[in-house]
């Protein structure tokens, strides 16, 4: 929340019997009195404080002393909805992903996953409470491996499966489960708005180490590395030529990955290697680089 | 075919697109003149995009490209097939892999084509079996290389490709009097890409450019690209007019408004630090520079009257009739 | 020197409008099983609504044909291209050559197209040797010769084309729900090729048609053939929210509006009673009609609008054209 900070500094006031009014917190800062409105509003809907007005001070005061700003506990409820919102955030496609990148780490933090900053714009979604149930449900079924009775609701009808959820994901503005058949069966996409109802069985299924799920991504294409054959003189250890990616080809051949010409270029001429296969374009540079540096050491033209 | 590759230069001059342009189409020999008749003819000189606080990307950020780049070949009678998109839409590799082959064809009829790096670039030969395309940028001479499977993927979340085709002669009177009435079209549009209203054009770029000096709150490198793109294009409009004044009588005052503008904004290197070669504005040039730009404002006021009581003579039914086609693209 | 007639390739005309053609020729192909009316909502060209202020006769095609129909095959998992301009234009005869080359091998591939000929109609055949396209514009007269040079040469100063490529997967109940984001769109945002000092579009277009028919400025002839024209599509899109209401069963509220929507553009075509001299006379009860089915329209976008909260909402402003 980006009010939280003033949420903060009007409850110390009324700690510290100051009597704070929207009028101040305005001034303090620098909002409109109807932010401030809305502040006070939140701190007292939402955060449930015991907010009393007097009119002789013209300020607030809390009725219940023994009150305290719920922020740091949160229940388990509510830590789920964060959950659930976390990751619908985390997988939202848009063109200015950062920003909602961010709230989903800032939400996941809430909740106990990774880390974050603040954001822009927030997309809305609603916490529908049937999804978020079987999302939580889903949830403990993946990380504690257990098959999940489902009852579903096909375009052509319903159906009652088996399944052995491996993941939740949100695509095309729709949540999915990622899942494979209790006895076998590829793994399959199932719609959460359309479980009928499901329910956890006790039994426990084999992790599964197959393919990513066959989905088209909804996410920016990832850039393809350039790939560079070369002969070295010996066999590589690992798996990295220099720290460029190497895999063997065969007989000495090594594919090497690598994103920046020039850079690898520098590498080519310091490192040290019996043949460059291809690119051709590669070798090209090269040899133009090459007889580039002998023209100024020569000293011609 | 396996491998071509057109023999052609880019220079980044003007803009990256008419840099572009230019580089394609003499070496196909569909254009012979200077790039500045180029950039008039297309349309391309007239445009003036500014973003509020003088980012510079908005200099390539004039519009729907597809639209105005069609305008441009459009004015030159040059066929032309322009593909945009966004990369992160589900269906974009495969428009990727047709553009791919719409493009190694085109190389393949001797056309190079239009490519955004960004900016706008040239894809001048590919070879299949490194499955790569030769892309000139107009700084370097040698090539960049972007891999089939990389192609428009970059930094930003759009792609964009161009290739044209066969030629229909068009007389010089009809296609300046298009330039004019194009330049028309971008001094009254208020906004690029509308409803985004963080990027002026035309007239009303002078003011977003003004009142970015004045409040102080702009981007450097930006404030300095922005205007010597803006020099440069002026330039051209002159010495374009210069050329075919003799079209239209009243065109004369015209060309002396534009030499005005170019004459008072002098040297390219005039207003900045050149102490520390830091391109970017000393904050004392800046009262100087908000008296020239609103003195150019003022004389391309009036020589868009004079284009306007010319236009006005002739029927203009591009502009009369209600297009099926948009300046959006679906994409 | 080539030649190609696809066999039972025709068209007939409903709504006489774009999905007639669209419907003809993706039917051939075996790419889509929707029916017309179907067709004509998952594609948002039943929603569409506009009106010449003067209601004349282009009306009903006056939008962004490049755009719209492109996002039209979109949404049926159809990739197509096109390519649209004034036959006066100096280039024209460049374009009109690719264009004949684009439908020929589109053709080649067993596949329609769609063209402009002073209305929608598809082309089913070619011949180098004639130097002739086939086409066929649901008038009734089966294949009809259209030599090469005519193409594009039309009353109207546009010509067209869109040929259809392949189909991608996509799922019915995400295209369903985009038409209905679409929808709404369109029934609130003003078409920006259309001039609004002489165009109206959603809402408004209602607006425009009882003003119209109050002043008296308009020409029978025209006009009853836009209410006819739209009187299909609000047919078909009833049939398709009706549909669709039997999936959500929250939408049966709005497939009850557009129900009474296409009833009260029954009623107005059952006033003229085919004879559109009719409606001087009675302007008066037409726009009582046009006004119900203007609240009842207006009453289902709203619900539409509810059913789809989360979706626009995340939009932003990449609503419209995608």
């Amino acid at each position: 929340m980006s009010n939280m900070h003033r949420i903060h500094w009007f409850d110390q006031r009324i700690r510290g019997g100051h009597y704070p009014s929207s009028k101040d917190l305005a001034l303090q800062f620098e909002i409109s009195r109807r932010q401030a409105q809305r502040d006070i509003e939140y701190l007292a809907v939402s955060l449930r404080a015991p907010l009393l007005y007097i009119a002789k001070y013209r300020g607030y005061c809390y009725e219940d002393r023994t009150y305290v700003l719920p922020h740091l506990y949160m229940t388990e409820e509510e830590k789920s909805v964060l959950k659930f919102l976390a990751r619908k955030y985390g997988e939202y496609s848009s063109d200015s992903p950062s920003g909602v990148q961010r709230v989903a780490h800032l939400l996941g933090r809430f909740a106990g996953e990774e880390g974050g900053e603040d954001s822009r714009r927030l997309p809305f979604f609603e916490a529908d409470p049937r999804l978020i149930q079987i999302s939580q449900q889903l949830s403990f079924a993946i990380s504690h491996r257990r098959v999940v009775h489902l009852h579903y609701r096909h375009e052509n009808g319903q159906t009652r499966e088996n399944v052995c959820p491996v993941r939740l994901l949100s695509q095309y503005n729709a949540d999915y489960v990622a899942a494979y058949g209790e006895h076998g069966g590829g793994r399959m996409l199932y719609r959460l708005d359309r479980i009928e109802n499901l329910h956890i069985t006790g039994r426990i299924f084999e992790q599964d180490d197959g393919e990513e799920v066959p989905l088209t991504k909804a996410g920016p294409p990832g850039l393809k590395p350039f790939t560079a054959r070369l002969k070295l003189n010996s066999e590589l250890q690992g798996d990295t030529w220099h720290g460029y990616k190497a895999r063997s080809a065969g007989d000495g051949l090594y594919d090497i990955e690598f994103y920046d010409a020039d850079a690898f270029l520098q590498q080519l001429v310091l490192g040290s290697w019996q043949r460059l296969e291809s690119p051709k374009w590669l070798k090209t540079k090269l040899q133009n680089r090459c007889e580039q540096i002998l023209r100024c050491l020569y000293g011609e033209e | 075919m396996s491998e071509v590759i057109l023999e052609l230069e880019m220079k980044r001059e003007s803009k990256s697109f008419t840099d572009s342009l230019y580089a394609i189409l003499t070496g196909a020999g569909l254009f012979s003149g200077p790039k500045y008749m180029l950039s008039a003819l297309s349309g391309m000189a007239s445009i003036f995009s500014v973003h509020e606080r003088l980012l510079p990307f908005c200099v390539s950020a004039y519009g729907e490209w597809g639209t105005v780049h069609k305008r441009a070949a459009d004015n030159l009678g040059i066929f032309t097939v322009t593909d945009a998109g966004r990369t992160r839409h589900p269906t974009f590799k495969s428009y990727q892999q047709d553009a791919v082959e719409w493009i190694k064809a085109s190389l393949d009829r001797g056309l190079a084509a239009v490519y955004w790096l960004p900016e706008f670039g040239v894809i001048h030969g590919y070879d299949d079996a490194d499955r790569i395309f030769y892309v000139q940028d107009g700084f370097s001479s040698e090539s960049r290389i972007v891999l089939y499977d990389n192609f428009g993927i970059n930094s930003t979340p759009f792609w964009y490709a161009q290739i044209f085709g066969g030629k229909v002669d068009i007389p010089v009177k009809d296609m300046t009097l298009e330039a004019l009435r194009m330049a028309l079209d971008d001094w009254e549009t208020p906004y690029s890409v509308p409803p985004d209203r963080k990027i002026a054009s035309g007239r009303m770029a002078y003011s977003y450019y003004i009142s970015a000096l004045e409040q102080g709150d702009f981007d450097a490198h930006g404030a300095v690209y922005i205007l010597d793109s803006f020099r440069v294009s002026r330039n051209e409009i002159m010495l374009f007019l210069q050329d075919t004044a003799i079209l239209f009588p009243g065109l004369n005052e015209a060309v002396k408004c534009y030499e005005q503008l170019v004459c008072n904004f002098g040297a390219p290197d005039r207003w900045v630090d050149a102490e520390n070669r830091r391109r970017a504005w000393s904050p004392h040039v800046v009262p100087a520079l908000v008296d020239i730009l609103k003195e150019a404002e003022r004389l391309e006021e009036h020589a868009m009257r004079i284009f306007k009581k010319i236009s006005g003579q002739y029927p203009d039914l591009s502009r009369s009739t209600v297009p099926r086609w948009g300046l959006h693209s679906a994409r | 020197m080539g030649k190609k007639i696809l066999k039972n390739l025709g068209m007939t005309i409903e709504s006489r409008s774009y999905v007639d053609a669209m419907h003809a020729v993706l039917t051939h192909a075996g790419w889509t099983t929707y029916s017309k009316a179907v067709l004509s909502g998952v594609t948002v060209t039943g929603f569409r609504f506009a009106v010449h202020r003067r209601l004349t006769a282009e009306s009903p095609t006056a939008y962004n044909w490049m755009a719209e129909n492109f996002l039209a095959a979109d949404f049926v998992g159809v990739t197509a291209s096109s390519s649209a301009g004034f036959s006066f234009h100096p280039t024209f005869p460049l374009y009109r050559d690719a264009a004949i080359g684009q439908i020929k091998a589109s053709l080649d591939r067993g596949v329609g197209a769609v063209i402009w000929k002073d209305g929608f109609a598809i082309v089913a055949g070619y011949d180098d040797e004639e130097g002739t396209l086939y086409y066929d514009d649901g008038g009734g007269l089966g294949l009809q010769r259209l030599p090469y040079d005519e193409f594009g040469q039309n009353e109207s100063p546009y010509w067209y084309y869109q040929v259809f490529e392949g189909t991608v997967e996509l799922d019915p109940l995400e295209i369903y729900k985009e038409s209905l984001m679409q929808a709404a769109y369109k029934w609130e945002t003003p078409d920006r090729v259309l001039p609004e000092a002489d165009y109206a579009c959603g809402f408004a277009a209602y607006d425009a048609i009882k003003q119209a028919l109050s002043d008296g400025v308009y020409d029978p002839v025209q006009a009853a053939g836009v209410f006819e024209s739209y009187a299909a599509a609000k047919r078909d899109v009833s049939e398709y929210m009706e549909m669709l209401s039997r999936l959500w069963p929250q939408l049966e509220p709005a497939a009850d509006g557009y129900r009474r929507v296409a009833d009260a553009f029954q009623k107005v075509m059952g006033a003229m009673d085919g004879d559109h001299n009719r409606m001087k006379r009675k302007e008066q009860s037409l726009v009582l009609l046009f006004d119900e089915a203007q609240q009842a329209e207006h009453g289902a976008i709203g619900q539409i609008k509810t059913f789809m909260q989360e979706r626009i909402r995340n939009r932003f402003d990449h609503i419209g054209l995608r």
